[in-house]
């Protein structure tokens, strides 16, 4: 009986809270907005202030980041100078170099950088990245230069084959700018070379040193004259892709390629 | 009081002449930066109807001038030998700025037309001393990835510049004195 009365009760109050329960949920609505609003009108002032001082605090952090995010940067400059000044004996490097501009409509992607005259650039100064080489200085200002990239058809290199000491010449043409690759001519014949080898600077020229990575190999086919060989190089180096170089100021060796000549 | 009302007479015509080149100073001014950032591929020669355009509003010397500039920021841009450019620009703004202020109406269709001669006959002139001339090799593919894309996408941006100078011409020119002709109401107009 007790259980019975029990359990209709408890059947009755939990039809009531369900018919109920939309109109609870409303009137909290109602409640919570209308004390929000009378929060809002007294504590105003405060929130005001609050507002200014976040926002303060804000500025200041956001200042931070640029700070933190610039010496990250600078960081990371001086670690892939460092990289690169180990890498390479007896060479000198510029401060880093910002990519201000592009040459519009250039397939072979020249581009200028801000260092230039004052910096102690000059002419024909290689240009690379902890990645390999870019290019040469081509043209230079009081306070930027232009950097002509490897990709195109003006600029030759002594190159050799890290694993077969195969040595070759690099060129550049149009066509292959626009796959973004340069070729290799004059292989040996009987060359050992394969695909993805790593192909770096002879600096028999005297205008670039030594041992600097100018890219991969692909594969090699007899050259129309049929005396030697040919074959694709993609270049360590996206000259499109770049955002920060290194000019090569001085190195072993500069100029005495074709000083002695 | 008529002149009041409809926003004339306000401004000095000086006023209103030096805003006018401000704006179009500036507009070219970053034509030139968007041509010189970003990555490679194809690009716009806005700077290219922004000088056109001027010339179809404005008269034979100012037109030479604000070409040769545009010429010569579009040679820096372009890797060109300056001055290259500047003098095709000079001449043909001049020419252009001759021929509607005596010959042809100042709309639309007329300096589309006049843009595209000008545009087709650099294009041509470009392409030959800059590459066939030299026949190194793969440069007809310059030609069919870079020139005539390029040469496309500144004829798609012509309308918007060209509507562009109007706008600014109609707040900010000295109205133009009608031509004989053209306050004669007896003639018919096409």
């Amino acid at each position: 009986m007790i259980y019975a009365a029990v359990s209709s009760s408890n059947a009755i109050s939990s039809a009531i809270g369900r018919a109920f329960s939309p109109i609870q949920k409303f009137s909290n609505r109602i409640s919570d907005a209308v004390t929000e609003t009378i929060d809002m009108l007294i504590n105003a002032r405060d929130y005001y202030d609050e507002n200014i001082r976040l926002k303060e605090e804000m500025a200041e952090l956001i200042a931070q980041m640029s700070d933190y995010t610039q010496v990250m940067q600078e960081n990371d400059h001086l670690r892939e100078m460092i990289d690169l000044a180990e890498s390479s004996d007896g060479i000198e490097l510029s401060e880093p170099c910002t990519v201000i501009g592009r040459t519009a409509n250039d397939v072979y992607g020249s581009f200028f950088i801000d260092k230039g005259e004052k910096d102690g650039i000059e002419y024909y100064d290689p240009v690379v990245t902890a990645n390999g080489f870019v290019g040469y200085v081509t043209e230079v200002e009081y306070t930027y230069s232009k950097v002509t990239t490897v990709l195109s058809n003006d600029i030759s290199l002594g190159v050799y084959c890290v694993r077969t000491g195969e040595t070759g010449v690099t060129e550049g043409s149009y066509e292959l700018a626009l796959d973004g690759n340069i070729r290799m001519v004059y292989i040996p014949l009987e060359c050992e070379m394969r695909d993805g080898d790593i192909i770096i600077t002879s600096g028999y020229s005297g205008l670039v040193p030594r041992g600097l990575v100018v890219g991969r190999a692909g594969d090699t086919f007899i050259a129309p004259n049929g005396l030697s060989r040919s074959g694709l190089i993609t270049p360590s180096v996206d000259p499109l892709a770049l955002k920060t170089v290194f000019v090569i100021t001085d190195f072993d060796g500069k100029g005495s390629g074709y000083e002695e000549e | 009081m008529k002149k009041n009302e409809r926003g004339e007479g306000r401004v000095k015509p000086g006023v209103k002449t030096a805003i006018k080149w401000i704006v179009l100073s500036v507009f070219a001014a970053a034509a030139y930066v968007s041509l010189t950032s970003g990555s490679g591929g194809a690009k716009a020669l806005i700077l290219f109807p922004l000088a056109a355009g001027i010339a179809v509003f404005e008269r034979e010397i100012p037109s030479a001038i604000f070409g040769s500039a545009a010429g010569l920021l579009l040679d820096v841009a372009l890797g060109k030998l300056p001055g290259f450019t500047a003098l095709w620009l000079c001449l043909c703004c001049a020419a252009a700025s001759a021929l509607f202020g005596s010959l042809l109406r100042r709309n639309i269709l007329n300096f589309i037309w006049v843009f595209a001669v000008i545009g087709g006959i650099y294009l041509y002139i470009d392409y030959y001393f800059y590459y066939k001339i030299w026949a190194y090799e793969g440069y007809e593919l310059v030609l069919k990835y870079r020139l005539i894309p390029s040469a496309l996408k500144t004829l798609g941006w012509s309308l918007p510049v060209f509507a562009g100078i109007y706008i600014l011409e109609r707040l900010c020119g000295i109205p133009r004195k009608l031509g004989l002709e053209e306050q004669d109401e007896n003639i018919e107009r096409i």
